[in-house]
């Protein structure tokens, strides 16, 4: 094993009361700490010479996995969202 | 309170957990148990027919001879006259005026042969030392004697198939707050025997502003939420001085009540005078503050 750990930037569970019967959701979001950020320039010349340098910014970090949450009371049913693996829907039975 | 986790991990396997805490009230009875406490030798209000529940307490050292249910003129007017058949029994140590006081093992048995003088039918909430964070405070009580005692009742409320649970000063001081006095969760927190006996927690709490229920006793239903418990109010009440305000606040006490508990009592007394209070509070119910606390037409 390589690296650090991720970091935990965005925790917030809303609402952090829910009834029996209730809903509410947990985003979790992650950043890597070994990610690094690259420059990658390319030159443009015309055909009197003149040349233009185009800049742009490359993050390269490690692709992060969110893991199925969990949690011990039975009644806490929580499900991934389909298009957001940061994003928890919660409903308390 | 609940704990929500999510691991979190790159490509390497280095992994991080979140966690996230989750609060599901514990959700009051359809039916919650209005009630009250009065004297033997007195009789609620006239509109009161009948009764829920009703709140009764021992002195200190009274155990230290015999007790029977028809020997407690109040339980059996409650039972007989009014029908109740849930009971929130309070009991004190042997010597009130010694902080390390219990109950001596023959107290203890002649506790137990109270409780098999209760009629069959009698649901029973026990509790010791009623109201004690007031006691821990001023060194009346200690907590190792608070924490003995509430495991003799305890045992012997489990051994007889009944409840048990606290009851607590409503009011409490913290030292480290502005205001000092209020519904302070940490030293309720603090002034707890072990949580694994409690199959309620409870407080009493007065109201001699007429102060809106909610959100002024909101706290004692949430501190009963984050245990896991449901909630008892051994005593509640508002002064008889402005009697249209008594009845006002009795209706609002209802509300909360039916809302956030599952017992409730209106201590319907007046507090023996004493030379340091020549004029105690009279918490009594009148007719019109008895229809609104139960509820009557």
């Amino acid at each position: 094993m390589t690296g650090t750990a991720p970091v935990v930037t965005q925790n917030v569970l809303s609402p952090s009361t829910v009834q029996v019967g209730g809903t509410g959701t947990w985003r979790t979001v992650a950043q890597d700490p070994d990610a690094q950020t690259e420059t990658i320039q390319r030159g443009v010349v015309d055909s009197q010479g003149n040349r233009t340098v185009f800049e742009a910014t490359l993050t390269v970090s490690d692709p992060l996995t969110y893991e199925s949450p969990t949690c011990d009371d039975p009644r806490v049913q929580m499900v991934v969202d389909a298009g957001d693996p940061t994003l928890v829907h919660i409903t308390i039975t | 309170m609940v704990t929500l986790r999510r691991t979190i991990r790159d490509s390497q396997g280095n992994a991080v957990q979140a966690t996230a805490e989750l609060t599901i009230p514990t959700p009051p009875p359809a039916t919650p148990k209005l009630g009250a406490s009065f004297k033997g030798t007195e009789n609620l209000p006239a509109p009161v027919t009948s009764l829920a529940t009703h709140r009764f307490f021992f002195q200190p050292g009274d155990f230290l001879s015999s007790k029977t249910w028809s020997g407690q003129p109040a339980l059996v007017k409650a039972y007989g006259q009014y029908g109740c058949r849930c009971f929130s029994i309070s009991v004190k140590p042997d010597s009130g005026s010694n902080p390390s006081s219990t109950l001596s093992s023959a107290s203890q048995a002649r506790l137990a042969a109270f409780l098999d003088t209760a009629p069959p039918d009698a649901e029973l909430l026990l509790t010791f030392f009623h109201e004690h964070d007031g006691d821990l405070r001023d060194g009346s009580l200690t907590q190792a004697a608070y924490d003995i005692g509430s495991k003799q009742v305890a045992d012997i409320a489990h051994a007889k198939g009944h409840k048990y649970g606290p009851i607590h000063n409503g009011m409490v001081y913290d030292p480290a707050r502005t205001p000092k006095w209020g519904l302070w969760p940490n030293i309720w927190a603090q002034n707890e025997a072990l949580l694994e006996l409690y199959d309620f927690w409870g407080a009493d709490c007065y109201s001699d502003g007429y102060e809106n229920p909610s959100p002024r006793m909101d706290p004692l239903r949430t501190y009963a939420d984050s245990l896991g418990l449901p909630l008892l109010i051994g005593e509640l009440a508002s002064p008889i001085d402005n009697a249209a305000a008594q009845a006002t606040w009795a209706g609002k006490a209802r509300t909360w009540a039916l809302a956030n508990t599952r017992w409730a009592h209106w201590w319907s007394s007046q507090v023996n005078a004493t030379v340091s209070d020549p004029n105690p509070t009279n918490y009594r119910l009148t007719d019109a503050s008895a229809r609104a606390w139960f509820g009557l037409p």
